[in-house]
């Protein structure tokens, strides 16, 4: 889904909620990404299009926060960064799941800056839509 | 737990919308996001011919290339987005497109990470690989280029030739 600034005005809600997944998401794979690290594993398939498919959700939810928090141009262009790492960490990843050696170590830390950041998006557009409770992270 | 029946209380505060209003969004100064795009395009096409090159002459890839895609991605994302903002209704599947294009540039710095590192050569693929980027980089600046106006006529009246005399009357014969 992709969000074209306009007349249209995203539902804060639901883009909170997009966010939360989206970062849950990312920290559910980056826990994985550290345990098969830790296990000296390989990194197995299907990396490349995880991280094509999170790089456009990213950029979709980045998309509709810039529509709803225009003033947090940082905020924005981390995100916009992030997008870009990880797209083109898509084909890292389509490098990496051939070789038979042990997971690359910058697999451990290459989505530590964007789950943060998720977070980060989640918690302002609590605030926006005036939510207490952004919700639990663990 | 202990259910308890409350007939009257303190009521929770409901969640209630942000009462600040979002500032209305600058219009983006054209000119320079034509220039932007133009940059962009200039770029795109030195880089699709030099890769070309690359692939034709199985030249191995240097290092810079993948971050010089990366910049370049970001470059887009931020073109794509003054572009959505300065034309919503009539960017907005140029938008999708530039989106695309945007993460296949990134996809293209990893792929170009990976080449330079294990001396790996480009495929003839490669010689095509922008050729979409470039044909929506370009479909933006043509969407955001003024039309030209229609030229004003000009409010002076053609001269008229001199008229020829008239050849019933004589012409007088001049006086000495």
């Amino acid at each position: 889904m992709n969000v074209q600034p306009g007349t249209y005005r995203p539902d804060p809600f639901a883009w909170r909620q997009r966010f939360y997944d989206i970062a849950a998401d990312m920290a559910r794979s980056d826990a994985k990404l550290e345990d098969r690290a830790a296990q000296g594993r390989r990194l197995g398939s299907g990396w490349d299009s995880w991280c094509k498919y999170t790089a456009q959700s990213l950029l979709a939810a980045r998309d509709a926060y810039a529509i709803l928090m225009p003033e947090d141009q940082p905020m924005i262009d981390r995100l916009g960064i992030h997008v870009v790492d990880l797209a083109s960490a898509a084909a890292n990843a389509a490098r990496d799941q051939g070789s038979l050696g042990p997971i690359a170590p910058e697999w451990t830390t290459n989505l530590d800056a964007a789950i943060a950041d998720a977070w980060e998006a989640t918690d302002r557009l609590s605030r926006l839509a005036g939510v207490r409770d952004s919700g639990a992270r663990s | 737990m202990i259910a308890t029946a409350v007939t009257a209380g303190p009521q929770l505060p409901k969640a209630t919308p942000a009462p600040t209003t979002p500032p209305a969004p600058k219009a983006p100064d054209t000119t320079a996001l034509v220039a932007k795009f133009e940059d962009i395009a200039a770029t795109l096409a030195s880089d699709d011919e030099v890769l070309t090159s690359m692939a034709a002459k199985n030249n191995p890839v240097g290092t810079g290339w993948a971050p010089h895609l990366s910049s370049l991605s970001s470059d887009l994302l931020a073109a794509r987005d003054l572009l959505v903002a300065a034309k919503p209704d009539a960017a907005a599947d140029l938008g999708a497109k530039l989106a695309v294009d945007q993460r296949k540039l990134a996809e293209a710095s990893g792929s170009m990470a990976v080449f330079a590192r294990q001396g790996l050569l480009l495929s003839d693929a490669w010689g095509s690989y922008l050729d979409g980027t470039i044909a929506d980089v370009k479909a933006a600046i043509e969407l955001l280029k003024p039309v030209d106006p229609p030229k004003p006529q000009d409010p002076k009246k053609p001269t008229d030739p001199p008229k020829p005399a008239d050849p019933s009357k004589p012409a007088e014969p001049k006086k000495p």
